[in-house]
């Protein structure tokens, strides 16, 4: 995990990669605070995931809707998805990052999506449950 | 205070040319043209605050969609509600309904329930962690059920710039977050004076009237009776809000648009109305007979019963031993009529107001 908790998070393919903007970019990440958490293939990138966004959910400020709850509800998304339950559809869930991203105040809710969206690319297998992303509206 | 005349700029509004003075809000110029855009967290008697983000429109040149609640109109902007609009609206109202437990603590309207059904809205899952803790206040006129808010900080703001009596605050975070008295255990605790108006700016009904002698019906079947509030000379406009079966009032509000209140009443004006019902009420003159028991009697006959009273107390002891006790309840000409009535037609200085005081 490059940077910060919304810089993305990143599978051991990427740790050649320079620590720069440039060079995040072409795996859909940041460089963020410029430090790197690496975590032993033992722990599980939905558990990291579903930490990750129980953090955003704790540290929203509260004012808008988009990162109030949205950080909750894709908490508890990720959790159920974790006890192999699904809650919401992968088209739903899209349709909820985007919400986030394009509709949050401030850059906590608009870069909640980002470590989601990166582990549904590097790690599809673990969302397969949630359905086809191609539904999604945009 | 009257915000100074402004220039009308043109901007355009979904493709089509469009008008308003340079720096009005977007939701308000939108509306003037026929474009009504949804709002919740925005009441035009606050300042912008852009939490709930149900008014979001396309701006060109800007990353994101934008408020309309909180975006003044500038020269040449260009406005859309069309694209991705519709669905953020629908993604919103989806998360509110997540920890929406209970829509309708104390039948007053729901301004979510409403967009859920124009959206077609549904909460996917509710939150395992939405029941948030009960409060149950000691008042008796107020109640506030969390499991209804939805945290749009409404009434928090109108006690702050409204009546500025900072009586409520939002506490807590996640699902501990609720609108609570500030540094208090209950609202007769804080600088409230119980006028209600947060209730009355709350969109969803999460804070109610728990009144014991109210109503099973929802406010919106109730008959609404427009009339002026008699507790005091100011006039403030009031529903009276009838049971359409009993026939009986049951709650009393105020509409924004109504002049010299605007929507805004006090403890009485809201409250205090079940006099119009009481069993003690007096609605005929009573003259005290012979038997010493006050019986009815017609105006003309009261009314010449205290003259001959007021002339006797004059004849024996002088008019300075008459004094006048006028009432607040009196509008400033029925306050003149008593000061006349007292001066000329008695002879007396002594009269009083308990609006003096």
């Amino acid at each position: 995990m490059p940077g910060g908790a919304a810089s993305g998070i990143l599978p051991p393919d990427a740790l050649d990669v320079p620590l720069t903007r440039d060079g995040l970019r072409e795996w859909g990440a940041g460089a963020g605070s410029a430090g790197v958490q690496v975590f032993p293939a033992s722990y599980s990138p939905l558990r990291l995931l579903t930490e990750t966004m129980r953090f955003f959910a704790e540290e929203s400020c509260q004012k808008c809707t988009p990162c109030r709850i949205g950080n909750r509800g894709l908490h508890h998304v990720l959790e159920e998805l974790g006890q192999g339950t699904v809650v919401m559809s992968r088209r739903q869930v899209e349709e909820w990052l985007d919400a986030m991203a394009q509709t949050s105040i401030c850059g906590l809710g608009q870069g909640a999506p980002f470590p989601v969206r990166n582990a549904f690319r590097f790690w599809p297998d673990l969302f397969a449950a949630l359905g086809e992303p191609e539904a999604a509206v945009r | 205070m009257s915000a100074p005349v402004r220039a009308s700029v043109p901007f355009t509004l979904d493709g089509k040319p469009a008008s308003a003075p340079e720096g009005e809000l977007l939701v308000h110029a939108a509306a003037r043209h026929g474009v009504f855009i949804p709002t919740l967290c925005h009441d035009d008697k606050l300042d912008p605050y852009g939490g709930c983000r149900m008014c979001v429109v396309g701006v060109e040149g800007s990353p994101r969609p934008l408020p309309a609640c909180a975006t003044r109109v500038t020269e040449g902007m260009v406005v859309s509600t069309n694209s991705s609009v519709p669905q953020f609206r629908r993604t919103l109202t989806e998360m509110l309904l997540t920890e929406h437990l209970n829509p309708d603590p104390g039948g007053r309207p729901n301004e979510l329930v409403d967009m859920a059904e124009e959206f077609q809205a549904e909460a996917p899952f509710i939150l395992p962690d939405a029941k948030r803790e009960p409060y149950d206040d000691r008042n008796s006129l107020m109640g506030y059920n969390p499991d209804a808010c939805i945290l749009c900080n409404r009434c928090v703001r109108y006690t702050q710039e409204v009546m500025q009596c900072s009586a409520l605050s939002l506490e807590g975070r996640g699902p501990d977050a609720r609108i609570v008295p500030t540094h208090g255990h209950s609202w007769l605790d804080t600088e409230c004076e119980l006028c209600g108006g947060c209730l009355g700016v709350c969109p969803t009904g999460a804070i109610y009237e728990k009144f014991e002698e109210g109503t099973e019906r929802p406010e919106r079947t109730l008959e609404k009776v427009k009339t002026t509030c008699t507790f005091c000379g100011v006039g403030c406009q009031i529903d009276l809000n009838v049971d359409p079966e009993t026939k009986r009032i049951v709650k009393v509000t105020s509409d924004p648009t109504y002049v010299s209140n605007e929507g805004n009443l006090c403890v009485k004006g809201r409250f205090a109305f079940n006099f119009v019902h009481h069993p003690d009420r007096l609605t005929e003159p009573l003259v005290r007979g012979e038997d010493g028991e006050l019986h009815e009697a017609t105006w003309e006959h009261a009314l010449e019963v205290a003259a001959q009273g007021l002339n006797d107390v004059k004849e024996r002891h002088g008019p300075q031993k008459i004094g006048f006790l006028a009432s607040a309840r009196l509008t400033m000409e029925e306050n003149f009529a008593i000061q006349k009535l007292a001066r000329t037609v008695v002879g007396t200085n002594s009269i009083h107001s308990c609006e003096a005081t």
